[in-house]
């Protein structure tokens, strides 16, 4: 059976620097996943890109084809909140298995520490509706609310949530390139200033400079000797806007990202217990934990302990966001896919694993739990 | 003058009125209001008055404001709480009550307030 493949995966440079932009980023991030899908620039046909939170683009995909220098036949730019990194992966591979495009090349890339935007805050609020915006809250508090919900249903604590944040900062250590490299205790997270609570400045995402990009194609253009990954399945799902027309997530805890998994381990004929990795948006703790849940990696209100008990560990059953993830390694939900997409090639350099995986979950959430993207990578 | 379902809103609480949206087809209350009920998709929705009874669902307390106009008022906490039906509230709580023992489902109070200078609902009283 044909489906789409994922041919090689570069990153930008993530140091802040006085004038680089988000296009500067994108361009040298699609330069090396050109140049590790062994293509050159000319091959590329389709182009689809995240959006800037820091720069004004009108079509963010426009400008980043024109400073490549290329035309393609198919080009877009999806705004689709966090979840973007992951979801322009799905529009790239129905672009190709629909001929729309043979290979495409899928960027996003961000200045939000050298762009120095003004108001950046202005812009994540925008997420928001003016009827929550006018009780004065952060995205943290959005978040937050839902965890203190979360915490009060299944009696979790402080330090499951904490131990997230734990976890993922003792993968970053291995990684070069993180931003946070240095260990951190629960007690380190519990005593960082509170941002909103129930949430700690240590369990909210970074913010950062980043790039990063993939080429896909179709499995049956993959070139002679080429090994790709293969998108074994995807899945997309929204259930709101603003969190208070989904009540859902102060009853039950389910969000959309049931579904999108659902549907992404169907297409690809797997289950949470195939899996050998697992990259989740991570944008704070307690998105992991019920993000955990709605996946089927473990039972509803057991995502802090299985989080404890070292099941996302690099050494565990499945190691998961091994690059520090967006709290310890920089900002970009792209960089989930980047790293699956390494791991899996074995090139993820210092912090690559033991055994390359043979299976990976991607997943991106964007807004405040609103819009889900899952995908269920494999080697075959 | 007709106006759109969210200035409406915004123009009874600053006259005074507590009320939110009701669907005239299936009585659901909708909040943040809109075009389209998103219970049935009946088009035709109206402002009902609200006895501002509502029930805890979460909240959390915020300790660096998101912008200049709430500065002030750091820290505050911020309430969510459940209308008839289950529509949820997001409003200031007011100052001088500690979330401290709070648990989901108790009753809460929402009445018309101020904050950062915009008249909107607040929650006075949580608990018996
Ligand atoms: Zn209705």
């Amino acid at each position: 059976m044909v489906n789409a493949v994922i041919l090689g995966a570069g990153e930008s440079d993530r140091t802040p620097l006085p004038g680089r932009t988000a296009i500067d980023m994108g361009v040298e991030a699609a330069l090396g996943a050109i140049r590790d899908a062994g293509l050159k620039i000319a091959d590329i046909d389709g182009v689809v890109t995240g959006y800037s939170l820091a720069e004004r683009h009108l079509d963010f995909s426009a400008d980043l084809a024109e400073s490549l220098g290329i035309r393609p036949m198919w080009s877009q730019t999806n705004s689709r909140s966090g979840a973007t990194g992951s979801s322009i992966v799905v529009n790239a591979a129905l672009a190709v298995l629909g001929g729309a495009c043979t290979t495409a090349l899928v960027v996003w890339a961000d200045n939000r520490v050298s762009g120095n935007p003004d108001d950046m805050a202005g812009a994540l609020a925008a997420s928001l509706s003016a009827f929550e915006v006018a009780s004065g809250p952060l995205i943290t508090t959005q978040y937050g609310l839902i965890a203190q919900s979360y915490m009060s249903r299944w009696g979790a604590t402080a330090e499951d949530l904490a131990s997230v944040a734990v976890q993922f900062r003792k993968h970053a250590g291995l990684n070069e390139q993180a931003k946070y490299r240095a260990p951190i205790t629960v007690d380190d997270v519990l005593s960082s200033p509170m941002a909103s609570s129930p949430l700690h400045r240590l369990e909210c995402a970074l913010v950062t400079d980043y790039g990063g990009a993939v080429v896909v194609t179709r499995s049956d253009r993959v070139p002679d000797a080429h090994d790709p990954v293969h998108i074994l399945g995807f899945g997309e799902a929204l259930s709101h806007s603003s969190i208070l027309r989904n009540r859902d997530l102060f009853t039950t805890g389910h969000t959309a990202a049931g579904r999108s998994s659902s549907l992404a381990f169907e297409m690809a004929g797997l289950g949470p217990a195939d899996l050998d990795m697992a990259q989740i948006y991570d944008c704070f703790t307690i998105t992991v934990l019920m993000l955990m849940e709605d996946f089927g990696l473990c039972g509803r209100g057991e995502a802090g302990a299985a989080v404890r008990d070292g099941l996302l560990d690099r050494e565990g059953p499945l190691p998961s966001n091994t690059n520090g993830g967006l709290l310890s390694n920089a900002s970009g939900g792209i960089l989930h896919v980047t790293e699956a997409v390494r791991q899996m090639r074995g090139n993820a350099g210092s912090h690559q694993l033991a055994r390359c995986p043979e299976t990976a979950l991607v997943h991106g959430n964007g807004g405040i739990l609103g819009a889900q993207t899952t995908m269920i990578l494999g080697r075959r | 003058m007709a106006m759109e379902p969210a200035a409406e809103l915004w123009h009874e609480w600053a006259q005074g009125r507590l009320c939110f949206q009701e669907c005239d087809a299936c009585e659901a209350i909708q909040h943040p209001p809109g075009p389209v009920c998103g219970t049935c998709h009946s088009t035709s929705l109206h402002l009902a008055p609200s006895d501002g009874h509502a029930a805890l669902v979460s909240w959390s307390t915020v300790h660096r404001a998101p912008a200049p106009e709430f500065a002030a008022d750091v820290p505050y906490t911020i309430g969510l709480v459940s209308l008839r039906g289950g529509a949820l509230v997001q409003a200031r709580v007011l100052p001088g009550m500690s979330p401290e023992g709070w648990e989901p489902g108790l009753p809460a109070t929402l009445r018309l307030g101020e904050v950062a200078g915009r008249p909107q609902p607040v929650i006075d009283r949580v608990g018996g």
